[in-house]
């Protein structure tokens, strides 16, 4: 996560002579100022990235897709299976994760659906390697989509308006990462635990730092991607929207990490949903997949399970309480129960990520509850 | 930001204030790279 900062820093001070080039070659120099520092930082992320690229590539030029679509099946495993190699490998040897993989993995899985479902034109190649090797969001995201980065792109011109916008929002994602983050809610509110001799407050005082830190330390950093991106005059899509103010689990996941949630919609949810005509098998996976793709062990698929339950909870709780439910939803002071009880749902189901082992887990829900 | 300070400056003004805050911006950020290591330093002081 510290690369970030450092991909910032390059960032800003490449801005003045991206700015300086001709329209034609400005996003050529972006994509090779992007280049050139992976290449200096991540030698091998590049290697596998462009190995990718040049495949899916080849295939939508000579529209080979074969009989049985064995070409589509090709450009959407092939970002995907070097991703769960890497991360199950992790698992047991704790070798190394080729540097934002799992992002530019969900991009190329994005572009191929894309251009199989017709709805994006086949991109040259320099095009390809242009939306993939964008420096503002290539190590922490969002997972921008290919046909808004090209419009961006189109209508890239100085705006000293934007240009300010985000350093605006650099500013901001320095403040919640090292102030709020790094400062509140990991050091300052973990000395406030330790100085309390209540075992239970202790431990809700670690899950509530450890819940707000990961919010400050995930926004924070899509904050700086998102305003060296309007520096660079390109506009990408938000990631998150204020998630602690939702009402409910589903209200939640709308906002939170939103590059992500809208990924697994549009390419698990709602294909698998249409093949099996259940919803709600097509939710589970779903959020299987959302949970799988931070980490691939036995803490995220529970993760992943149970913020599937809630979900289809919350829904259910509609017919099933449908008083209740209208005022969480619709009550100025129910609103307010529903973020507070919200904020706990969330903060409590990342008890099981936020331990290294089972044993431990269990010991802090034993001395927090009973 | 940038509309609020061409309420009260000339344009040329705006532009200078916006490259000062980018500047400004760009030192904090190298700044910041250092930050992890001041705080454990501050820790085992």
């Amino acid at each position: 996560m510290r690369l970030q900062v450092l991909f910032l820093a390059v960032g800003l001070l490449c801005c003045p002579l991206i700015w300086q080039v001709p329209l034609r070659w400005r996003a050529r120099v972006m994509m090779l100022t992007t280049l050139v520092v992976f290449s200096i930082i991540a030698p091998l992320s590049v290697l596998l990235m462009l190995s990718v690229a040049a495949i899916q590539w080849l295939i939508w030029k000579n529209d080979y897709f074969g009989y049985w679509k064995v070409g589509v099946i090709v450009t959407i495993l092939l970002p995907i299976v070097p991703m769960v190699f890497y991360k199950t490998a992790y698992q047991f040897h704790h070798g190394i994760i080729p540097l934002g993989l799992s992002y530019y993995a969900f991009r190329q899985v994005h572009a191929a659906f894309e251009c199989y479902k017709g709805v994006m034109r086949k991109p040259s190649f320099a095009e390809y390697g242009q939306y993939l090797l964008f420096l503002p969001v290539i190590l922490v995201g969002p997972i921008h989509r290919m046909p808004e980065f090209e419009r961006s792109l189109r209508r890239q011109k100085w705006n000293a308006s934007l240009f300010s916008e985000g350093l605006e929002r650099i500013l901001y994602g320095l403040v919640k990462v090292n102030f709020l983050g790094n400062f509140l809610f990991n050091f300052k509110l973990t000395e406030l635990g330790l100085h309390t001799h209540h075992l239970a407050l202790r431990l809700y005082l670690e899950i509530v730092g450890f819940t707000c830190n990961a919010y400050c330390q995930f926004a924070g950093y899509s904050d700086m991607a998102i305003g060296l991106g309007l520096v660079w005059g390109i506009r990408v899509m938000e990631n998150f929207n204020a998630p602690f103010l939702a009402t409910n689990m589903q209200e939640f996941w709308q906002r939170w990490h939103i590059s992500l949630s809208s990924w697994c919609r549009d390419y698990v949810f709602q294909p698998l949903a249409a093949l099996t005509r259940n919803r709600w098998l097509a939710l589970v996976l779903a959020m299987l997949v959302l949970a799988l793709w931070h980490e691939i062990s036995i803490r995220y698929i529970l993760w992943g399970s149970l913020q599937a339950t809630l979900i289809l909870l919350t829904v259910r709780c509609r017919t099933w309480m449908p008083t209740a439910s209208k005022f969480i939803n619709y009550h100025p002071l129910g609103r307010w129960v529903g973020r507070i009880w919200v904020f706990h749902l969330f903060a409590f189901s990342c008890v099981v990520i936020g331990y290294e082992s089972m044993g431990s887990l269990r010991n802090s829900f034993n001395q927090l509850f009973w | 930001m940038y509309s609020w300070l061409r309420k009260y400056f000339s344009e040329t003004l705006a532009n200078l204030l916006i490259f000062i805050w980018y500047l400004a911006l760009m030192l904090l950020v190298f700044y910041s790279i250092g930050f992890e290591a001041a705080r454990f330093r501050y820790l085992t002081w």
